[in-house]
């Protein structure tokens, strides 16, 4: 029976058992229990098969550090068991092991493929022949990794962002991390403490000082900290540390950072250190005093320090007979010793593991003399308690750019100075004893809250100054250092002695690698993948830096550590991502296109009607009668002031300036080197004042240019963004004159409304700047209003159209009209290099004018050169359609593009616009299109294709 | 200084005997919400949702979401001293100044300021500052009501609800009332005001009024937010 009596501090609740479900058998425990306690409670030993050979494991520490208890929960894989609280009705399933967890077939790695799987060996083999990779894929996707996500159809996690802004950030709830927290908030900062275990006080919860634990919590939540539990510290970021606690990510940005996350109990090296019943002490302890699991029933403990001989106690108090104590130091603290002793417990010191051997768990284990001297010895057990040490947490401290220091005695890389806003505290900053490290907490927290600026004062520097000296009296009297492990001790059992559970990489894999010449640290990681599993080096980065300065005779500290990156803790995709945010820009009139069913599209970042749904049908209304386009995302500008026109002339390479009020201008951006960069209207409604548009998609980049080049000239103008202020439509047709006319005040009769002119007044009473203007080479008019009166706007022409069978048309058909008339789409028909001469715009440039102007330079010298290409029209010979993109060739070589091409129902054939050779660019040019290798015929068309002399625009 | 009148939603004339009355951008999604609109200052707002008792429980115990794209915005320009004389006073980045009538001065730069003002409010400030930087030289005032939507998150769990939308540092010390605080929100360019205790107005381009709608709703689900109306938002200023 492995559940024990009542625990003080235990987290059980024994009056609500629960039940869930284990590779199909149920598996009953209590609420409080991890799926781990309550396995190992109904007597499971094995929890999961290593990732190359398949070999069983069993709880190791019981923390969350190590790999060995992966298990899936309801379809999710990587989960860990020994935390992963247990529910009721939960199904829980072993990973990486076929057919079962108990007869696996791919043990046979273990026992027969290990000359074929040194480290490396996908490196080296299943190259050849290369025929068969499709097989070797199928293979391996098979047995490599761990655990699969199961393709449901319906799957959803929501996940979120939380940002915090604090003071003083708390990484750990143990001692030291509670007792900072607490220094921190009675200073007066806005403190947050952050733990990843279920509840704050780290060690003190399974060390039997849990009331301490609670006292502490209970200070913490008084003095106001915001305390987070179950919140994994992921990864220092420059000053943010983004924390997962369940499905949110909390992104918290302080101003002085504690790192209180402790030590972590380190496993030891030696053939058959991976069997079941080895646990690390720390494990064990957590098993019998937070859960009431026996972690078994005769034991043998080896340790290189005070821990091990303090859970040799703990387990014989806990029932565990304790048939063994080998301590590897000379000398042991002597009152651990003396309570040994008074419990009959033998302990042996100077002694190590050698090998422990066993059907797939722990039997027995041999304990060497590390001087050689006493010989070996051979002890029957069910559990092999280990402690080889501690290795500071230093990962968040190392990312937060502490550079750590090695500390011989213990073989620890302890931290060495921190950033000015970062404290280590407690143990990870080499602190033993709970006196010591208790004060090392107040005075980090202190420290921190000082940085902050929360707390200032000769008082408070004073009180820091006397805690810093109270601690360096304490530090000697910390307890008994560890030593670091003996190197593996030779005889003993054969077998494998892993340094690295989670990638199965044992000490002959590690010298390996050192024989293949990979012989630094970061390059044995590498080559054979040592701490890089599921642990991120928290169970073997010591034992691996040992291992590789004994094979290269390079001391540890020389051999380094590897570079600390997140996240700390693996996380799931989901909760890095969080919700999906896509900003999406919509017309007011949208509604509208919804309504109708219209396909929408992104143009940018606004969502447009493509089509509602007939295009071809959508280009007829536009010739026949009336069509009604929203055009409410084109970039909109007020320019104002005395020296507006100036600005506008130094901008563009048009003139601007002698535009008469009421009058309007297409315009062409130029960029620094005289190539296009935008298009668009300019309207002179005053004197001082300008109305000017630009494409959809440049409305932003043109604003910043405006505003870049003002800030540059310090011209008397300002520059507005009325983008989103104004809704745009454009009737046209060679009914919009008719439809619009009743609706507004505006004289529209072609006398008093001329083609480029512009008028404001009202349409159904509506605010309204009306331009005659077209991009679809009908009479048309852009009518813009506020946007709240937008959709008013819409609905009051449509009304108005339904006589005359008005249609809304989107931008497939606009695409299409505004080809027959040959105008231009700048980023489509134009790419960077474009300039007005040669995508056959020369009438745009004004050399002539006075005032230099952006790109003048480059566009004189364009001026004076022949253009290798030219922009033009062209006419499908045989009416196909050629994809925008393909090749114009000469030669059979490309020399040319299409930049768009469409069937134009009322002109009877295809036509498009494309890049040709200068040579190739006169009206009549015979061009070759190749598109996807069928060769095609068309003739050059230069100028419009559709009412070439814009009659039915100017009507 | 010339009012360009196409502009103002205010603007609007009758016509056929009715005239037009501006509505804001998330019209369609209040009247999908349930919303109860009406008429009031040329703008058809949601009134309420259901029972404004409720609206305003939530309000005052977790959160309430309250659309508020009708508050008027007029954007002024000019260099700082002159914004200064403006304004009367001098302005203070990342803080706005709320004067005697309700109206809240925001600078956004130094040369670029926004002025929030009732809708019953806009024509006549309008005017009274486009004649005042018409004395001066080198301004602008233009009426940007309708390119700025506005979204009002009030109640104790307002902070929590933005925080899972923006990095701003909302907290009472770093932004007490009366704190302007531009970024973020959701991905979206926007200003936050600290208008009341707990109540944050955020400003954004109108455009994004039905995405930023979308997201601070959805945001609020986890905290049983609200939707208010501007009865509810009435009564907790009353």
């Amino acid at each position: 029976m492995t559940r024990m009596a009542p625990q003080p501090g235990e987290r059980i609740d024994r009056r609500r058992p629960l039940r869930f479900s284990f590779d199909g058998e149920s598996v009953e425990g209590l609420e409080g229990d991890t799926i781990a306690s309550a396995l190992f409670a109904g007597g499971r030993r094995v929890f999961s098969r290593s990732f190359k050979y398949h070999r069983p494991r069993g709880l190791l520490c019981c923390s969350g550090a190590c790999a060995n208890c992966l298990v899936a929960v309801d379809g999710r894989p990587g989960v860990r068991a020994c935390t992963e609280p247990a529910r009721s009705g939960m199904t829980v399933e072993h990973l990486n092991a076929w057919p079962s967890l108990e007869r696996d077939a791919m043990r046979a790695v273990d026992k027969f493929g290990g000359p074929f799987t040194p480290p490396g060996f996908y490196y080296k083999t299943m190259i050849r022949p290369r025929r068969l990779w499709p097989v070797f894929e199928w293979g391996l996707r098979r047995i490599a990794g761990l655990g699969s996500l199961t393709r449901k159809d319906e799957r959803e996690w929501r996940t979120s962002y939380r940002r915090r802004h604090a003071d003083v950030l708390v990484i750990g709830g143990g001692l030291a991390g509670l007792c900072a927290a607490v220094a921190a908030a009675q200073l007066g900062a806005d403190v947050v403490l952050v733990d990843d275990g279920a509840q704050a006080g780290g060690r003190l919860l399974h060390e039997g000082s849990h009331d301490r634990a609670r006292e502490l919590a209970g200070a913490v939540r008084g003095a106001g900290v915001e305390v987070l539990t179950g919140a994994a510290a992921l990864g220092y970021y420059d000053g943010l540390v983004a924390v997962r606690q369940g499905s949110v990510l909390h992104q918290i940005r302080a101003r002085a950072h504690v790192a209180a996350t402790g030590t972590i109990d380190q496993p030891l090296v030696f053939p058959g250190n991976d069997l079941p019943g080895v646990m690390t002490s720390d494990g064990a302890r957590r098993l019998a005093a937070l859960y009431a699991v026996r972690p078994g029933s005769q034991a043998v403990v080896a340790t290189t320090g005070d821990r091990g001989l303090q859970a040799a106690l703990a387990l014989h108090e806990a029932g565990v007979r304790i048939v063994l104590v080998a301590d590897e130091r000379d000398a042991a603290g002597t009152p651990l010793a003396l309570a040994l002793a008074e419990r009959d417990i033998p302990l042996i010191m100077a002694a190590a593991i050698a090998g422990a051997t066993g059907d797939d768990a722990v039997e027995q284990v041999t304990v060497s003399d590390i001087a050689g001297i006493a010989g070996e010895r051979t002890v029957q057990c069910d559990l092999l308690v280990v402690s080889g040490g501690s290795l500071p947490a230093t990962s968040l401290l190392a990312q937060a750019g502490t550079t750590m220091a090695f500390e011989p005695g213990s073989g620890q890389f302890l931290p060495g100075e921190t950033p000015a806003h970062v404290q280590a505290a407690g143990e990870l900053a080499g602190v033993g004893g709970d006196d010591a490290i208790e004060l090392s907490g107040t005075l980090a927290g202190a420290r921190a809250a000082r940085a902050a600026g929360a707390a200032a004062g000769t008082a408070v520097d004073g009180r820091i100054a006397e805690q810093q000296a109270e601690l360096d009296a304490l530090r000697p009297r910390a307890a008994t250092p560890a030593v670091a492990p003996a190197p593996c001790p030779g005889g003993g059992p054969q077998g494998k002695a892993f340094v690295c559970l989670c990638e199965d990489v044992t000490d002959k894999d590690i010298a390996y690698s050192v024989a293949e010449g990979y012989d630094s640290i970061e390059l044995s990681k590498r080559y054979t993948t040592v701490t890089m599993g599921p642990c991120q080096g928290r169970m073997c980065q010591l034992a691996a830096i040992r291992a590789l300065a004994r094979q290269t005779g390079v001391a540890a500290p020389a051999v380094g550590q590897t570079t600390a990156r997140p996240p700390w803790t693996p996380v799931p995709m989901g909760v890095l991502a969080g919700r999906p945010f896509t900003p999406a820009k919509r017309s007011p009139i949208h509604p509208r296109h919804r309504a109708l069913g219209a396909n929408v599209m992104w143009a940018g970042d606004w969502r447009r009607p493509y089509d509602y749904g007939d295009p071809a049908r959508e280009v007829r209304a536009v010739h026949d009668a009336a069509g009604i386009i929203d055009l409410s995302s084109l970039g909109k500008l007020l320019v104002q002031g005395p020296q507006a026109g100036e600005l506008l002339d130094r901008l563009y390479p048009n003139r601007l300036s002698n535009l008469k009020p009421g009058r309007l201008r297409y315009g062409v951006l130029g960029s620094d080197a005289g190539r296009i960069m935008d298009d668009g209207t300019v309207f002179r409604l005053d004197e001082q004042s300008f109305y000017v548009t630009t494409t959809s998609s440049g409305a932003g980049a043109v604003e910043e240019w405006f505003t870049w080049w003002l800030a540059d000239w310090r011209l008397d103008a300002h520059v507005t963004d009325l983008t989103q202020t104004l809704a745009a439509v454009n009737l046209a047709g060679p009914r919009a004159r008719a439809i619009l006319e009743p609706l507004t005040d505006i004289d529209c009769s072609a006398q008093a409304f001329g083609y480029l002119d512009g008028r404001q007044g009202h349409v159904a009473g509506i605010p309204a700047l009306v331009l005659r203007i077209g991009f679809v080479g009908e009479l048309g008019y852009e009518i813009h209003v506020p946007a709240a009166h937008g959709l008013a706007l819409w609905d009051v022409l449509v009304d108005a159209g339904t006589p005359d069978a008005i249609q809304p048309f989107g931008m497939e058909s606009q695409r299409v009209l505004r080809l027959e008339k040959g105008h231009v789409i700048v980023g489509q028909d134009t790419d960077g290099e474009s300039n007005p001469y040669s995508a056959a715009m020369s009438w745009i440039v004004k050399l002539d004018k006075d005032e230099d102007f952006v790109g003048r330079w480059a566009l004189e010298l364009a001026a004076e050169r022949e253009h290798p290409e030219t922009l033009v029209g062209f006419r499908m010979s045989g009416g196909v359609v050629p994809h925008e993109g393909a090749a114009v060739v000469v030669d059979g070589a490309p020399a040319g593009r299409v930049t768009s091409a469409r069937h134009s129902e009322r002109l009877g054939t295809a036509i498009g616009l494309a890049w040709v050779p200068a040579a190739l660019s006169h009206a009549g040019a015979r061009i070759v299109i190749v598109d996807e290798g069928t060769q095609l015929s068309a003739d050059v068309v230069r100028g419009a294709f559709y009412d070439p002399d814009n009659e039915r625009q100017r009507d | 200084m010339t009012e360009h009148a196409f502009l103002s939603p205010h603007r609007a004339e009758a016509h056929a005997g009715r005239t037009p009355v501006a509505c804001s951008p998330l019209e369609h999604d209040l009247v999908r919400a349930g919303a109860h609109l009406e008429v009031r200052d040329g703008w058809r707002v949601a009134a309420r949702f259901g029972a404004v008792a409720d609206e305003l429980h939530g309000a005052r115990c977790t959160v309430a979401v309250s659309d508020r794209s009708w508050l008027g915005a007029i954007e002024v320009q000019a260099p700082t001293p002159q914004l200064a004389e403006l304004v009367g006073a001098a302005l203070q980045l990342g803080r706005a100044r709320r004067d005697a009538d309700g109206d809240w001065w925001c600078p956004l730069t130094p040369r670029r300021l926004l002025v929030v003002t009732p809708p019953s409010r806009v024509a006549s400030l309008h005017t009274r500052l486009a004649e005042a930087a018409g004395a001066l030289e080198h301004a602008s005032v233009v009426d940007v009501t309708a390119g700025m939507a506005a979204i009002l998150v009030a109640g104790p769990r307002a902070r929590d609800l933005l925080a899972t939308l923006s990095a701003l540092d909302l907290r009472a010390a770093s932004a007490p009332v009366g704190a302007l605080r531009p970024g973020s929100v959701a991905r979206v360019p926007a200003i936050v005001l600290h208008e009341r205790e707990a109540r944050f107005l955020v400003l954004f381009g109108a455009a994004q009024a039905e995405y930023l709608w979308t997201v601070i709703t959805d945001a609020g689900e986890p905290l049983q937010a609200v939707l208010a109306g501007s009865d509810a938002i009435e009564a907790l200023d009353a």
